[in-house]
């Protein structure tokens, strides 16, 4: 009976022993090192144009009332991009009391980058929604100008520095 | 009959002296041999080189920003580049390789690395860090080197703001 149980005990410890040689072969197999990265990402908004000048001539009449005929500009196109949340794009002259009529309107606004607003006169150089809805998006959108007169404007030259911003609604 | 007693007691003399100068040779011999060493023994000795495998960081903490600042308008992929921190690894052993990992599960933004430049081994084409290891650098068997860690955070506009805390694990492993 002693002698097996003996036996046992140096079966056990022998167990031991290759059990302890064995992980530490195995860590030796294997290393391992560990490096804490922190991924910030701030608020981004940014805006920009194609197109830094415009021109717009009113050159013709009407040959039904002889009233000048508008004149047109769809070259410009506005792209932005914000990871922000309830952002606008808001339009504005630096023309507090303008002599002719100048409109514009955002064409062809993806339904995903925000919802154009309507038709922007410029009568003053109060600052006016032109996109709304920008939420966590990129987007682009054409800008359509639309340059009118009347008889009584007399003729003459106007230049308008536009800003466009995105912003918090 | 006594003349022939006399000569073979004779021989017999002869023998004797040549038996007793030979075992006196022999002696002499023996002795002289055994004079030079006066004792001996031996060891065996025996080096055992284990497996050793060591991998390390230049730095144990990074920290990336997307600022904005090369972020372009109408494009909605916003990237950082980091470089400043390098990867240390030595091995005595063939057939090994490096492998990347994150503890995040579910990162908000994309995370990637690559080992640029490293002076043994193949670096594996860019990595999109996640909770899967995946091979980092190949082939970097019986080898001490180094490479620096490239990472690159790419954040899109629609994933909005926020912080990704990685803890990101470097391990040699068999290949």
């Amino acid at each position: 009976m002693k002698p097996d149980i003996k036996n046992m005990t140096r079966g056990l410890w022998k167990a031991a022993i290759l059990g302890f040689l064995f992980s530490a072969r195995l860590f030796g197999q294997q290393a391992s090192t560990e490096q804490v990265l922190t991924l910030q990402v701030l608020e981004i908004n940014k805006i920009g144009i194609n197109n830094n000048a415009v021109t717009l001539i009113i050159d013709q009449a009407s040959l039904e009332n002889g009233m000048p005929i508008p004149a047109v500009n769809e070259d410009g196109v506005l792209v932005w991009i914000t990871n922000g949340e309830n952002k606008k794009i808001t339009v504005a002259s630096n023309n507090p009391s303008p002599r002719f009529l100048v409109k514009l309107v955002a064409l062809d606004v993806p339904s995903s980058a925000g919802v154009g607003s309507p038709e922007v006169i410029l009568t003053d150089n109060a600052t006016k929604d032109f996109v709304i809805g920008v939420s966590k998006t990129t987007g682009r959108c054409k800008i359509k100008f639309t340059a009118a007169a009347k008889i009584s404007d007399g003729i003459g030259s106007e230049t308008y520095i536009i800003t466009y911003t995105i912003t918090g609604s | 009959m006594r003349k022939t007693r006399t000569m073979k007691s004779g021989r017999s003399l002869k023998k004797l002296v040549l038996f007793h100068a030979l075992i006196l040779c022999l002696f002499c011999f023996v002795g002289r041999a055994t004079a030079q060493i006066y004792g001996s023994d031996f060891h065996r000795v025996t080096v055992t080189v284990s497996t050793l495998t060591a991998v390390q960081v230049s730095s144990g903490s990074i920290s990336l920003s997307i600022t904005g600042a090369g972020a372009v308008a109408g494009q909605d992929q916003m990237t950082v580049v980091d470089q400043t921190t390098n990867l240390l690894w030595g091995t005595n052993r063939s057939t090994r390789k490096i492998t990347v990992r994150t503890n995040l599960a579910a990162p908000q933004f994309t995370l990637k690395v690559l080992a640029f430049n490293p002076t043994v081994g193949t670096a594996m084409p860019e990595v999109t860090v996640s909770t899967t290891a995946t091979d980092f650098l190949r082939d970097i068997g019986r080898s001490s080197g180094t490479c620096a860690l490239r990472y690159t955070g790419i954040a899109l506009a629609s994933q909005g703001i926020g912080n990704d805390s990685h803890t990101i694990s470097f391990t040699a492993t068999a290949q």
